[in-house]
């Protein structure tokens, strides 16, 4: 079964890239450029799992986590970030706090970046046949 | 540039990732040995250049010397 992910970045090169790499892993992707249109996506479409950055314009990562996990709480959330005044750890930490369920600092690669989305897509599928 | 800024660390990064996630795209498609190698190197001397941004993030008097 082919699972469906949105990734959410205002970064539009590395959206690219990771979409290109999902998209290559089997995944069905679909991008959005910050939280709002990341929402809207999903209120068309629920999906698997959601990447998202932290620092965005409109909707930031926090606010995007928050909703997600209120109006979705079964689809998981891989949180990422590279930071900005602060150290990207202490963003993921709140993201954790409020949701996530896992964070990935920037930079990485993107072999790791698919690595965290098959250990959340396969807990899950566990979790839904137990 | 100073590393000691935390923008343009966060700028750094930003652009290693996308380095590193280039190298690993374009050898998705290649098979020639020689620029793979290259493209690994890049991939490998952009995390080691990301482990060194990271270490900036530390306090002088934490970091290793001298």
């Amino acid at each position: 079964m082919t699972r469906n992910i949105l990734i959410v970045d205002d970064d539009t090169d590395l959206l690219r890239q990771m979409w290109t790499a999902l998209s290559r892993e089997g995944f069905n992707a679909v991008v959005a450029c910050d939280g709002d249109a990341g929402l809207r996506l999903l209120r068309s479409r629920t999906r698997d799992l959601v990447v998202t950055d932290i620092i965005m314009p409109n909707r930031e990562g926090l606010e995007t986590i928050i909703q997600i996990k209120q109006e979705w709480p079964d689809t998981k959330i891989l949180a990422i970030s590279g930071g900005m005044r602060t150290a990207p750890a202490e963003f993921l930490k709140l993201a954790l706090l409020l949701g996530a369920d896992e964070v990935l600092p920037k930079p990485f690669s993107l072999s790791e970046l698919s690595m965290h989305v098959k250990g959340l897509l396969r807990d899950a599928g566990e979790v839904a046949q137990a | 540039m100073n590393a000691d800024d935390p923008l343009a660390r966060h700028a750094l990064n930003n652009l290693l990732g996308k380095m590193m996630g280039a190298a690993e795209l374009a050898l998705m498609d290649v098979e020639a040995p020689g620029v793979r190698a290259e493209l690994e190197l890049i991939v490998r001397l952009a995390k080691e250049a990301a482990l060194l941004v990271a270490a900036s993030a530390t306090p002088r008097s934490d970091r290793p010397g001298p």
